[in-house]
């Protein structure tokens, strides 16, 4: 199972959240998500990264790749 | 005794003023540290003074790229960085946290995964764990991070306990090897009994040493673990592996496959250029001797690497599948992959700065291409002043793996 999401900044406490944006089966689909939030998010400045995992368990994932956001 | 030849030898040097051709090289006769030149690579990148202020966020601490191999030859690659942090505190009171240190390589435009071996399911060591094996050793074609299954329905997966073991032990080959009875053993010039193990008693003035012997099916080329038992005493019987049901056929294979027992389990192993081998037991000495003997297996040994895949939700192999490296996790273009992550502890530990070392390893599998890289990392020191990269010494290599 594909995990993608981002690295949101909360401009009040300078804190750095993960958020996950969505989950996949199949690759061809997670990876058309995966540049579909880049393009959806990239102009956001609080946006920091996007990143790229796979779910290990129903209560646990692994972030295994990051697009940083050029914005 | 069967004929063999030694093989010729040259005593010095051989200097070929062209090209060496042949039509086979045997396996495990050339090794790369025989080599110089292009078979070992290696390279180096260094940097210093990043300063990281803010809690939590990435910092790259170096950027380099690993370069392709010299004759595009396919390489086991790997970095190595040591990286000194200062934790500077601004106080005395105690600042603790962690810093995250990461080996990246980013996602190439064209890549071919690499093709590891075919791996046959075995069990579910733990929920969500799969653990296969595959026959060989392939530890080297797996990179820190992932695997790949299945190229017309892409599943990326990481991994765990992966390790390489020589003597993985097939079927028992003798047939009643612990002597519950008489039968499937052949004697010659004595008596066998089964009191509670064997027992081979000779004949009295006899000129022949008293033996038993069974023939197995083995497979030319493979190695074998032959173990059996002395259960009284020490020096009472020869174990002989034979291509006959003579004990001057043995095999000859490192000296010889003929062994004396020592009380207690006795462990050979060898390699066999036959297809049907002899175990022969074979009293000491001739006329009416007296063995013991007890517990005698052959079993081929097959090399194998096992590996645990992560099966959530379900074991993504169901009888066998080829591996491939999943260097990329299946991350598009341009993405930076995380190659392996080192999470250190660090604490002011009551001075206003701290000092450390954190080495950091990642393994990206076997292949030739140029791959750029870079190391992050990021800290999580509640109020800290900040913590600094003083300096980062990376090394990076690529080196034939087989």
């Amino acid at each position: 199972m594909i995990v993608l999401g981002y690295n949101l900044l909360n401009t009040e406490n300078e804190e750095i959240t993960a958020t996950i944006q969505g989950e996949y089966e199949i690759l061809t689909d997670g990876q058309d998500a995966f540049l579909q939030m880049i393009e959806d998010l990239k102009d956001n400045e609080n946006v920091k990264q996007f990143f790229w995992g796979i779910r290990l368990s129903p209560d646990e994932y692994q972030i295994t790749a990051y697009r940083d956001n050029e914005v | 005794m069967p004929f063999y030849e030694d093989i010729k030898t040259i005593s010095g040097n051989l200097v070929v003023d062209g090209t060496i051709e042949g039509k086979h090289v045997k396996a495990e006769t050339i090794t790369a540290n025989k080599f110089s030149g292009a078979v070992e690579e290696e390279y180096r990148a260094y940097s210093e003074n990043i300063t990281m202020t803010s809690y939590n966020v990435l910092y790259t601490l170096h950027e380099f790229d690993h370069p392709a191999t010299e004759w595009d030859i396919a390489k086991g690659r790997s970095i190595d960085a040591n990286i000194n942090y200062q934790l500077y505190a601004g106080t005395t009171s105690n600042r603790t946290g962690t810093i995250i240190t990461q080996v990246e390589v980013q996602v190439p435009n064209f890549w071919n995964p690499n093709p590891i071996a075919n791996a046959f399911h075995y069990s579910t060591p733990a929920q969500y764990w799969q653990r296969v094996y595959m026959v060989g050793n392939h530890v080297n074609k797996f990179p820190s991070n992932q695997v790949l299954i299945d190229l017309a329905s892409p599943v990326y997966k990481s991994f765990k306990n992966l390790r390489y073991q020589y003597d993985f032990e097939l079927s028992e080959l003798v047939a009643n090897g612990n002597f519950n009875g008489t039968s499937d053993w052949v004697v010659q010039d004595g008596t066998l009994e089964v009191p509670y193990y064997g027992k081979l008693t000779g004949i009295s003035g006899s000129a022949n040493k008293a033996q038993i012997s069974q023939a197995v099916s083995v497979t030319a080329g493979e190695k074998y673990r032959l173990v059996y038992n002395a259960p009284v005493s020490s020096d009472l019987y020869k174990i002989i592996v034979s291509t006959t049901t003579d004990p001057a056929d043995e095999i000859e294979y490192q000296g010889g496959l003929a062994w004396g027992a020592v009380i207690g389990n006795n462990v050979r192993e060898f390699i066999v250029d036959v297809s049907t081998v002899y175990i022969i037991v074979q009293n000491l000495n001739a006329g009416d001797d007296i063995s013991y003997f007890d517990d005698i297996s052959l079993k081929q040994l097959e090399p194998r690497t096992w590996v645990d895949l992560s099966a959530y939700p379900s074991n993504p192999i169901s009888t066998s599948a080829i591996l491939f490296s999943g260097l990329t996790t299946g991350a598009t273009a341009g993405t930076y992959v995380v190659a392996e992550s080192i999470t250190h502890g660090i604490s002011n530990n009551g001075s206003y700065s701290f000092y450390t070392t954190v080495p950091v390893s990642a393994y990206l599998g076997r292949f030739h291409r140029d791959m750029k890289c870079r190391i992050r990392a990021k800290h999580q020191v509640g109020a800290a002043g900040y913590v600094k990269m003083q300096q980062i010494e990376i090394n990076f290599h690529s080196r034939i793996v087989g």
